[in-house]
């Protein structure tokens, strides 16, 4: 890590910056954020829009239950998965009404951050 | 029979682990850490005098495991084992099995712990006791059907707990009937999982309380002091942010009636150690919710009001040595605050923030106390709590201490992981916490969504942008400086 002193605009600001793994951390007014993410050079701080679609998992964790199954009706905030991670459980809810295009968890799997783990659709499977 | 500790085991992890081991040292006592297998790069591991690997990184391997805790403490030579909290510290039978192996529990007897750590005989207790206990059912029958009608009786909404934890894990609300069965379902198996056993409580809900607790302490002389409250309302997902001491809320009136019966309780109990009566509070009533048979998270808040040692007092207890306290030479003075920092992303509703640590800074200064657990290259993973460290600032007034904790929080920096510092910042800002009236409602009404993004000055901004530049023309990489080698081999040798 290094201090770091810089005038800007006229006014003397230090602050400190360090790359940790792939990020460049700063800290600066009491205020600390990645100012890029070296390996996508993804300016960080503005985080991709959500996808209502998708049901991801945004942490490592255990499923311990499965609400739904293919094919069934969702409305908005109905719990779809429970999973659990660093010991609390997290209700993953639709943020969608629609039905359940896919869903293939079984309670007791592992599952890690970001795996997608179930997909909502407007419209009802056809069937075929 | 005083037997004197001369080898202290510590079954925990992170910043407590070190808090006991340094009383320890003042205590002229080494200490041994009974880690997993996941902890080798923590403070806690570099700091104590012995080291031994108990296990792998899940609890119930490790941590949780009565049998190898007890192995590591004896192959080490240890005479007495500091549970710390969480883990096997309100676990009676490990207690128990600690005596057995003629180890010292630093803690209650097991007698205690059973009774007060069982939410439902802890308030058979207090209500023995003559003590307020809130509406509820805590019966054996645990039939879905009983349950739903004991629920009915109570109303909604209802507060569904494991009757085994603590901590908020296996604590549900159910806001609805609809909800009911979701809420005890999940309640369950968090139970199960977190606890061994699925069985439940339920209580009445009330929706603008506030969380005050005793803090106690009983003697080897069977002496059995408070030492003074604290207010924990500050919750997300029934886990403690901030604490402070003392209330903000209390008049001394009720506040030396709540001491009284704090005590009344611990005595119901012939408690001995440190423990705390936690109580919930509205509309000036106050009603019992449960005794922690333990050291808490927000001991130092305490500490710093009252200025005892509270982990040093628990060891000479357990060498049954009296504090040599006087109740009425217990006063408070001044404020104290403590705020947990935990790796999560504020800007993403908490998620915990897992990866390895960069650089941290915690400045001292004048009334300010870091408990810190990690340090630059310690990995964070899922295995655990995310709680890195704890901020404790002491000041003459409520006021001045919040000013206090605001600057101690700006100067604190944590790389490599997010963490809560702007949530807390905000928390310490808004008018309802300044006021004091805050109630366990306070994160739900208010801070229920994500931060916003952050906000940059275009000044702040332009340091950034020449700061990357600056980051990769030097290429100051962490990773380089901080490679620890694997002792793994070395120290798991018995399990």
């Amino acid at each position: 890590m290094k201090k770091i002193s810089l005038e800007i605009a006229g006014k003397k600001t230090e602050g400190f910056v360090e790359k940790v793994e792939r990020n460049i951390w700063i800290h600066v007014h009491g205020k600390t954020f990645i100012a890029e993410d070296t390996s996508t050079k993804k300016r960080v701080g503005k985080h991709a829009v959500l996808n209502p679609h998708e049901i991801r998992a945004a942490m490592p964790g255990k499923i311990t239950a499965v609400k739904k199954k293919t094919n069934d009706p969702v409305a908005v905030g109905e719990t779809i998965i429970v999973m659990e991670a660093m010991k609390m459980e997290y209700s993953l809810k639709a943020s969608m009404s629609g039905f359940i295009r896919t869903l293939s968890l079984k309670v007791g799997e592992q599952v890690t951050a970001g795996q997608l783990l179930a997909e909502i659709k407007e419209e009802k499977n056809e069937k075929n | 029979m005083a037997k004197k500790i001369k080898k202290l085991a510590i079954a925990n992890r992170g910043e407590v682990a070190v808090r006991i081991h340094l009383a320890a040292r003042e205590l002229d006592i080494s200490t041994i850490l009974l880690h997993s297998e996941a902890d080798i790069q923590s403070k806690a591991y570099r700091m104590c005098d012995e080291t031994i690997c108990i296990g792998p990184a899940a609890t119930n391997e490790s941590y949780l495991h009565t049998e190898r805790v007890i192995r590591g403490a004896l192959s080490k030579g240890a005479d007495a084992i500091h549970p710390g909290f969480g883990f096997l510290s309100e676990n009676a039978k490990f207690a128990e099995e600690c005596a057995q192996n003629d180890l010292i529990f630093v803690g209650p007897s097991s007698y205690a712990i059973q009774t007060m750590g069982d939410k439902i005989s802890a308030r058979a207790a207090a209500m023995r006791s003559g003590v307020p206990v809130v509406p509820g059912y805590d019966g054996e029958d645990q039939a879905d059907e009983t349950l739903l009608k004991e629920a009915k009786k109570i109303g909604f909404p209802l507060i569904i707990k494991a009757s085994g934890g603590g901590g908020g894990r296996g604590l549900k609300i159910a806001r609805s009937e609809q909800d009911f069965f979701e809420q005890l379902g999940s309640a369950k198996r968090e139970s199960q999982s977190a606890f061994g056993s699925a069985k439940v409580f339920l209580e009445k809900y009330l929706d603008h309380a506030k969380h005050i607790e005793f803090q106690i302490f009983g003697d080897s002389s069977g002496k059995i002091f408070h030492l003074h409250d604290r207010e924990c309302s500050v919750q997300r997902r029934h886990q403690k942010i901030i604490e402070e001491a003392i209330s903000p809320s209390l008049d001394t009136e009720t506040r030396n009636k709540m001491a009284k019966d704090a005590i009344r309780i611990a005595e119901s109990v012939h408690y001995k150690n440190a423990g705390t009566v936690e109580f919930i509070f509205q509309d000036g009533q106050y009603y019992f919710m449960e005794m922690n048979t333990r050291l808490q998270v927000e001991h130092p808040v305490t500490e710093f009001v009252t200025g005892v040692d509270l982990v040093k007092a628990q060891i000479l207890c357990a060498q049954n040595i009296s504090v040599e306290w006087q109740q009425e030479k217990l006063t408070t003075h001044g404020h104290a605050i403590e705020c947990r920092l935990y790796a999560e992303d504020p800007y993403q509703g908490g998620i915990p923030s897992t990866g390895k640590l960069g650089s941290c800074l915690f400045p001292e200064g004048p009334g300010r106390r870091f408990e810190v657990g990690f340090e630059k290259g310690d990995l964070i993973t899922s295995y655990y709590d995310p709680m890195i460290a704890k901020v404790i600032v002491f000041e003459e007034s409520r006021e001045k201490c919040m000013d206090k904790m605001i600057q101690a929080l700006r100067d604190t920096l944590i790389f490599g992981v997010q963490t809560n510092i702007p949530y807390l910042i905000e928390i310490l800002n808004h008018s309802e916490f300044r006021s004091g009236q805050m109630t366990t409602q306070f994160i739900g009404k208010y801070f229920s969504e994500p931060l916003k993004p952050l906000d940059l000055t275009e000044e702040e901004k332009a340091f950034a942008k020449q700061a990357v530049l600056f980051a990769d023309s030097m290429s100051i990489s962490s990773s380089a400086e901080a490679d620890i080698k694997s002792p793994w081999s070395e120290h798991w040798r018995f399990v």
